[in-house]
C-alpha cells in the first residue's frame, strides 16, 4: 500500500512537471468519458433501470408479441371478454387517452388524462404518495387520482385531496396524488379517471360498439405465470372471439409483451447504435492518449533502466506506470463527468426527452459508477502497452547500451492504423445517417405545411354528448373563423401529420367477396375544408361539401394510394366501400373523389392508405383544428384570433398544443435528427482525435529519425525525397487503417439498417467519400511533420547528434 | 582460506558478426575473496565495464561459471538473480543516474521501496543514511542542484543503503575533479576497511592504489600480473 501511495505521488509530481502532456492526455480523455458517461446516462435511463412497478416483469401490455411504435388498440368490449375468460392474469386494464377541460381553476385549461377499465391502479401497482386509489368497484363514481405535476400545479396543497376539480363541466373529487416517478402511460399524462364515470360513458360508441378499438390493453401476469402461457392463452381467447363475433373480432390478434420492452422496444436499436458509436471515440482517445504515453515513456527509458538496475521487477515497474495512467484517467475521469453533466442537458435539448422515460436522464449514482469504471478500465488500456514495454528492459539496454526503437516504433504504427480503423467505422456510420436524414428532409409529406396554425380541441363531454351539439360548434366556430381578415381558410379533423391520434377500422370494397381477414384503413372525418387548409390536392372527383350532412347520401374521399391499391386502372369515383355493418347490412359509402396521399404516420412510414369522411356524417367531440393564415400574416399569431373566437362561441372549451404546422413536422423528424446529429457529432469528434493522433506520432516519428534525415540530405537527398520519405511512410500506415476499417464499416452497416431511410446498404458516395476523406485528413496532419523534417539543416541535426 | 565471495571460472562474452564473432571477454578465472578492495584496470574496450556489468548481474548474456556467495548465477533463473542482486550488489555509475524526479531522500529510498520494508523501516534507513553521508541539509534538493560530487555522494549512499555484501563501481570518479575524486576514494576505503568488499574500474593509477591489488584486462583477456 505505501509503494502505491509512492507511486501516486510521484505520478502526480510527474503530471506538474509536464503540464502540456498533462493537459493533452486528461483533455482527450475527458472528451472521451465523458461522451460515453453522457450516452450512457440516457441508455441507463431508458433501457437498464427498472420501471417503479413491484415486479415490473410481471406486467405486460396485450398485442404484438414484438414493440411496436404504438401498441394495439382494442375494444371495450374485447376486454371485456379476455377479463371474463383469462385465468393467467392477476389483474387486467384497460386504458385510453383523454382530454379534458379543467375548469375553475384560473383559466380553462386543457389536461392529458387516461380513462381506464378494470383494475388500473393494481396492474401497476404503485401506490400514490397522497390518498388512494379508485378501485374497479367505484368506477361509476366521479374520483379522479392526479399526477404529481398537476399537483404541483394546482398549488402542491396537502388539503387537494377530497377537493373537487370540474372536468369537462363535472366535478371529481381527487382520491390521490401518483408519485412522480408514475408516468403511465407518457410522462404528461396528468390525471386517471374511471371511463364508466365519464357523463354518457353508456351509451357511447366506445361502450356500445363492438369494433370501437381504443383501448390499450395491459395487464400483470398472476405468479409463476410465464410470458409465453399468457400469449398462448390470449392467443386462444381471441380465436375463440374471431369464432364467436366473425363481424367485429373477426380478425383479432392478441398477444403479449413486456411493458418496458413495448416501451422502449422502438429506440433499443438507436441507443445502442449510438453507445458503440461512443464506445469507438472513446477508443480513439485511449490510442491518442496511449501515443502519448509511448512517445513520453521512451523519454524516460533511462529512468527505468536504472530502477531496474536499483532492483525493480518488472511487476513493480508495471505497477508505477499503470499507477500514472490510471490517476491521468481519473482526473480525465473528473472532466469526463462534468462535461457528461453538460453533455446530457444537451442531449436533453436535442430531443432526448421525447424518448420514454427519456426525462429522467440524469448523471446519478450508477451512471458516476459506470464513469469510474470506464476510466479504470480505459487508465489500464492506454497504460499497458508503454507499460509492458518498459517492463523488458534491461539495465544494459536502458543505461545507454541499447535501444527498443524497433518495437516502440511498431506499437506506435498499429496504434495508427486502430486509430484511422476506428475513425472510419464511425465516420461512415455518421455518413450514412446524415444521408438517411437528408433524405427524409427531402420527403414530400404530402401538405403544404408553411402558414397553418394547428391545435387540439377537447369538447367537454357533458356538454357536447349529442352528434348535433358537436356539428353545431365546429360549423359554428369555423364560420366565425372565416369572417377574419387574418385567416385564409380553416377545417378541423381527427388526426395530423405526422403522428396525431389514428383510427383504423377493416372496410369492404363493393363487389369483392368477404375475406375472413378484412383489410383495415386509416380513417379520417373531416370538415369540408379541412384538405383545402392543408393543400391536398384533389385529384378526381370533388371535395366535401355543406351538402354532406347525415340525412344525405353517405359519402368519402380516398387517397391516391388507397384508389390504386383498391381500384387499380380504374377510377375510384363512384365505386362504394364499407366500414360499419347496421342490422348486419353494410352501410355503404360513395366515392366522390380522390385527393393526394398525406404522410400521417410520420415520414418515415411513407403514404399510407388513407380515407375521410365529412365530420357532418361521423362526428367527434374535439380533434385537431387547422387554420391557414391570409397573405402577410404569420401563423403563429393566429393563436390570438382562435382563441377570441373559441371564447366567443364557448368559453368552457379549452385549446391546447397550440402550434404550427411546420413546427409539428419538425418534431417528427425529432428521433432521425437527433441521431444524424449526434453520429454527425461523434464522427467530427473521431476525425479531429484520429488527425491529432496521427499528427502526434508522426511529429514524434519525424523527430527519432531526425537524424538519419540530415545524413540523408547530407549525401544528397532533396527536400522533396525527405517529403515522400516521410509521407509515404504515414501513409502506409494509414492505406492499412482504411482498408481495416472498410473491413468494419461493411461488418456494421447491418446493425444500422432499421435506422436508415432511402439510403442503400452499400451507398458509393459514403463508402468512398469517407475513405478519401480520412486519407485527405490524415496526409494533413503528416505533412506538417514532414515539412519540419524536409526544411532542417543537415549540418545542424548532425551537431546536435 | 575461505570460499572467496566472487568466483569466475571461463566466463566469456562476444556478440555475432558477419562471418563469426567479436569477443568482448575471454576465459576470465577471477576470485575475489570477501573484503577485498580489487581494481579493474586497462585500455579502453578491454572489457573491464562489461566485466563489472557481469559481476552486478546487469548483464544476463554470457558462458561459463559465477559463484556469488557460494551461489550458481550461471544456473539462476532471472527472477533468483535479481533476487541475489538485490541482497548483494551495490552499484556506483559513472554518470551517477540518480532519478531527475525525486529529491537526495527519495533517490536513497528507491532501493529500499523494491525491497519489502515497511514505510517506517524505510525512512529509518533513509534518515541514517543521510546523516552518515552528511546529506541531511540536501535531503529536499533535487540532483539538479548538487554539484558532480555531492551527485555521486549520493549514488554511493544509494548503493550502500540496502547494506550489500559489495560495493562494484565504474569509474566513480571519471566526471570528477581531483579533490571531489580523492573524497570519493577515502569513502571507498573506509566502507572497505569497514567490511564491504569493493571491486572498481578505474583508469586512474591514483585510484588504483587505494585498492588491495589491480587486475588488468586487455582485449578481454585478464593478464598475468608482472
Amino acid at each position: 500500500m505505501s509503494t502505491l501511495l509512492q507511486d501516486v505521488r510521484y505520478a502526480v509530481r510527474l503530471m506538474r512537471q509536464a503540464p502540456g502532456f498533462t493537459l493533452a492526455a486528461v483533455l482527450a480523455l475527458a472528451l472521451g468519458i465523458g461522451a460515453t458517461t453522457a450516452l450512457f446516462s440516457v441508455v441507463h435511463a431508458v433501457l437498464l433501470r427498472p420501471l417503479p412497478f413491484p415486479e415490473p416483469d410481471s406486467v405486460v401490455i396485450l398485442g404484438e408479441n414484438q414493440a411496436q411504435r404504438h401498441a394495439n388498440r382494442y375494444s371495450l368490449f374485447t376486454f371485456d371478454e379476455v377479463s371474463r375468460r383469462s385465468t393467467l392474469f392477476q389483474s387486467l386494464t384497460a386504458y385510453s387517452n383523454n382530454l379534458f377541460n379543467l375548469t375553475g381553476e384560473g383559466d380553462p385549461e386543457q389536461v392529458r388524462g387516461l380513462v381506464v377499465e378494470g383494475a388500473f391502479f393494481e396492474t401497476f401497482g404503485v401506490m400514490p404518495l397522497f390518498g388512494r386509489w379508485f378501485s374497479p368497484e367505484e368506477r361509476t363514481e366521479p374520483n379522479v387520482v392526479i399526477s404529481h405535476s398537476l399537483w404541483q400545479q394546482l398549488g402542491a396543497r396537502q388539503d387537494l385531496v377530497g377537493r373537487t376539480l370540474t372536468l369537462g363541466g363535472q366535478p371529481y373529487t381527487v382520491l390521490g396524488v401518483m408519485p412522480p416517478s408514475f408516468q403511465v402511460p407518457h410522462a404528461n399524462t396528468q390525471l386517471w379517471v374511471s371511463f364508466t364515470s365519464l357523463s354518457g360513458s353508456a351509451s357511447s360508441p366506445a361502450r356500445q360498439s363492438r369494433g370501437y378499438n381504443a383501448f390499450i390493453m395491459a395487464g400483470r401476469l398472476a405468479p409463476g405465470v410465464t410470458l409465453a402461457a399468457a400469449r398462448s392463452e390470449l392467443g386462444s381467447i381471441a380465436g375463440q372471439l374471431a369464432k364467436e363475433f366473425p363481424d367485429t373480432q373477426g380478425d383479432l390478434r392478441i398477444g403479449a409483451l413486456g411493458y418496458q420492452e413495448q416501451l422502449v422496444g422502438n429506440v433499443q436499436v438507436l441507443l445502442l447504435v449510438l453507445l458503440g458509436a461512443v464506445a469507438l471515440v472513446l477508443l480513439i482517445a485511449m490510442a491518442n492518449v496511449a501515443h502519448l504515453q509511448l512517445a513520453r515513456s521512451a523519454v524516460r527509458e533511462r529512468e527505468f533502466g536504472i530502477r531496474v538496475a536499483l532492483g525493480a521487477s518488472r511487476g513493480r515497474i508495471l505497477q508505477q506506470l499503470l499507477t500514472e495512467s490510471v490517476l491521468l484517467s481519473l482526473l480525465g475521469a473528473v472532466g469526463g463527468v462534468l462535461l457528461a453533466m453538460w453533455g446530457t442537458d444537451a442531449l436533453l435539448a436535442m430531443g432526448v426527452s421525447a424518448l420514454p422515460r427519456g426525462q429522467e436522464v440524469s448523471v446519478d449514482g450508477r451512471v458516476l459508477l459506470f464513469a469510474l469504471g470506464v476510466a479504470l478500465v480505459t487508465g489500464v488500456g492506454v497504460g499497458l502497452a508503454p507499460a509492458l514495454q518498459r517492463s523488458r528492459l534491461t539495465p544494459e539496454s536502458a543505461l545507454g547500451r541499447g535501444g527498443a526503437e524497433g518495437s516502440r516504433g511498431r506499437t506506435h504504427g498499429v496504434l495508427v492504423i486502430a486509430e484511422v480503423a476506428l475513425a472510419l467505422v464511425l465516420v461512415t456510420a455518421a455518413g450514412l445517417m446524415l444521408k438517411s436524414f437528408w433524405h427524409l428532409h427531402q420527403v414530400d409529406p404530402g401538405i403544404h405545411p408553411e402558414g397553418v396554425f394547428v391545435a387540439k380541441l377537447s369538447l367537454p363531454s357533458s356538454r357536447y354528448s349529442e352528434p348535433e351539439r358537436m356539428r353545431a360548434f365546429n360549423r359554428e366556430l369555423l364560420s366565425r373563423l372565416s369572417t377574419r381578415p387574418e385567416v385564409e381558410v380553416a377545417g378541423v379533423s381527427l388526426s395530423l401529420p405526422p403522428s396525431g391520434d389514428q383510427r383504423r377500422t377493416s372496410f369492404l370494397v363493393e363487389g369483392r367477396p368477404e375475406e375472413e381477414e378484412l383489410p383495415s384503413v386509416l380513417y379520417i372525418p373531416a370538415t369540408p375544408r379541412f384538405l383545402e387548409t392543408l393543400r391536398v390536392p384533389l385529384l378526381a372527383g370533388r371535395g366535401f361539401s355543406e351538402s354532406d350532412q347525415p340525412s344525405a347520401e353517405q359519402v368519402m374521399l380516398v387517397s391516391q394510394s388507397f384508389a390504386r391499391l383498391h381500384f387499380p386502372g380504374q377510377d375510384a369515383v363512384g365505386r362504394r366501400v364499407s366500414m360499419v355493418r347496421v342490422d348486419d347490412q353494410q352501410e355503404w359509402r360513395t366515392v366522390v373523389g380522390v385527393v393526394g396521399d398525406v404522410a400521417y404516420s410520420g415520414l418515415q412510414s411513407g403514404m399510407e392508405p388513407t380515407v375521410y369522411l365529412p365530420y357532418a356524417q361521423d362526428p367527434f367531440p374535439g380533434g385537431y383544428l387547422v387554420v391557414r393564415a391570409a397573405a402577410g400574416h404569420e401563423a403563429w399569431n393566429l393563436a390570438g384570433v382562435v382563441r377570441e373566437e373559441l371564447r366567443a362561441v364557448d368559453s368552457g372549451v379549452a385549446l391546447a398544443q397550440s402550434n404550427t404546422l411546420e413546427a409539428m413536422l419538425a418534431a417528427g423528424l425529432g428521433q432521425p435528427r437527433f441521431q444524424a446529429m449526434l453520429l454527425g457529432g461523434f464522427g467530427v469528434l473521431a476525425l479531429v482525435l484520429a488527425a491529432v493522433g496521427i499528427y502526434g506520432v508522426m511529429s514524434y516519428a519525424v523527430a527519432q529519425r531526425s537524424r538519419e534525415m540530415g545524413i540523408r540530405m547530407a549525401l544528397g537527398a532533396r527536400r522533396e525525397d525527405v517529403l515522400r520519405l516521410v509521407m509515404s511512410q504515414s501513409l502506409a500506415r494509414v492505406g492499412i487503417g482504411l482498408a481495416v476499417g472498410l473491413a468494419g464499416a461493411f461488418a456494421t452497416r447491418r446493425v444500422l439498417e432499421g435506422l436508415l431511410f432511402g439510403v442503400e446498404r452499400l451507398d458509393a458516395t459514403v463508402f468512398l467519400g469517407v475513405p478519401a476523406l480520412l486519407l485527405a485528413v490524415a496526409a494533413a496532419a503528416s505533412w506538417l511533420p514532414a515539412h519540419r523534417a524536409a526544411s532542417a539543416d543537415p549540418a545542424d541535426v548532425l551537431r546536435r547528434g | 582460506m575461505s570460499q572467496p565471495l566472487i568466483s569466475l571460472r571461463n566466463v566469456e562474452k562476444s556478440y555475432p558478426i558477419a562471418g563469426g564473432r567479436t569477443w568482448v571477454l575471454r576465459r576470465i578465472q577471477l576470485e575475489v575473496q570477501a573484503g577485498e578492495f580489487v581494481t579493474l584496470m586497462g585500455p579502453s574496450g578491454a572489457g573491464k565495464s562489461t566485466l563489472l556489468s557481469i559481476l552486478g548481474m546487469l548483464d544476463a548474456e554470457w558462458t561459463g561459471e559465477y559463484l556469488l556467495d557460494g551461489r550458481a548465477v550461471h544456473g539462476m533463473k532471472p527472477k533468483d538473480r535479481a533476487e541475489l542482486a538485490k541482497s548483494t550488489v551495490g552499484f556506483v555509475f559513472q554518470q551517477y543516474h540518480l532519478l531527475d524526479g525525486l529529491t537526495v531522500a527519495e533517490n536513497l529510498e528507491v532501493p529500499l521501496s523494491y525491497r519489502n520494508l515497511k514505510r517506517s523501516e524505510r525512512e529509518a534507513l533513509v534518515a541514517d543514511m543521510l546523516d552518515r553521508f552528511q546529506l541531511v541539509g540536501k535531503k529536499d534538493l533535487y540532483p539538479n542542484q548538487l554539484s558532480g560530487g555531492q551527485q555521486q555522494i549520493v549514488g554511493i549512499a544509494r548503493a550502500l543503503i540496502a547494506s550489500p555484501k559489495m560495493l562494484l563501481a565504474d569509474e566513480p570518479t571519471g566526471n570528477l575533479h581531483s579533490t571531489q575524486a580523492k573524497q570519493i576514494m577515502e569513502m571507498f576505503q573506509a566502507l572497505n576497511r569497514a567490511g564491504t568488499t569493493v571491486v572498481q574500474v578505474t583508469h586512474s593509477e591514483a585510484n588504483a592504489a587505494y585498492g588491495h591489488r589491480v587486475i588488468q584486462l586487455a582485449d578481454g583477456w585478464i593478464q598475468e600480473p608482472r
